[in-house]
């Protein structure tokens, strides 16, 4: 999932699918519907449809693939992610996992608690605080924090360093 | 406020990290009304396209 202001491409650059299928793993980008002016899409200004839009690629998803319906990791930065966790906790899909590098706090989140969907968040040492956002995610999800040293609102380098131990983890 | 409005508009910022100053302009009607015009500005900006889904499949081994 694309940040704000990204496109599927952009996102593919930053965030290459090649170590996920050398190890076995299909790989989705999902591009948002809301254009703002030549700025790229935009997550977060209409979380109900955007909602929507991740429950429709969850079920396309499954019917065009013979994947593994009980193992998919939704994963996203930014923007994305903040409207993959509103997705969650609404109730709207049920990944096995959620990865979430650079959400920001906001009202987006949902009062479904998800028990068994372990949120795990990538914060950039030098990004917003995000203390609100844990606080409402924890009694919901078992949600971790882990901190990205060195970094600003953007994503790591080695990205499958971070994401391949998650994946793999039974 | 009225110089805090020409300054808006002047693209002068003031310093909104101050909390005590940030609260006391949000809540002033002019800022309001200012708030309303911006979000509407943005509104116009947005247009509803088709979402995109591009699927990529492992052409070796496939866990899933």
């Amino acid at each position: 999932m694309h940040g704000n202001g990204q496109f599927n491409e952009s996102i593919a650059e930053l965030w290459p699918a090649s170590p996920y299928l050398d190890s076995g793993f299909a790989v989705a980008y999902l591009q948002s519907a809301q254009l703002f002016c030549t700025d790229g899409y935009y997550w977060t200004d209409h979380y109900p449809q955007n909602r929507q839009t991740i429950k429709q690629a969850f079920e396309l998803i499954k019917q065009q693939t013979n994947i593994d319906e009980n193992n998919l990791t939704l994963a996203g930065f930014s923007g994305g992610v903040m409207a993959s966790i509103s997705a969650i906790t609404h109730g709207i899909v049920q990944p096995k996992r959620v990865l979430a590098f650079l959400p920001y706090d906001g009202d987006y989140v949902g009062a479904d608690t998800c028990p068994n969907i372990p949120i795990t968040i990538f914060k950039a040492e030098f990004d917003a605080n995000i203390d609100a956002l844990f606080a409402t995610l924890k009694p919901l999800a078992p949600t971790q924090q882990i901190i990205l040293n060195g970094l600003d609102h953007e994503l790591p380098n080695d990205m499958a360093s971070y994401i391949l131990p998650y994946m793999t983890k039974k | 406020m009225a110089e805090l409005i020409e300054a808006a508009y002047n693209n002068v910022f003031y310093p909104m990290y101050d909390e005590g100053y940030s609260q006391g302009l949000e809540q002033h009607s002019s800022f309001a009304t200012l708030r309303q015009q911006s979000q509407q500005a943005l509104d116009n900006l947005r247009k509803n396209t088709e979402s995109e889904l591009k699927l990529y499949i492992p052409t070796t081994r496939f866990n899933g």
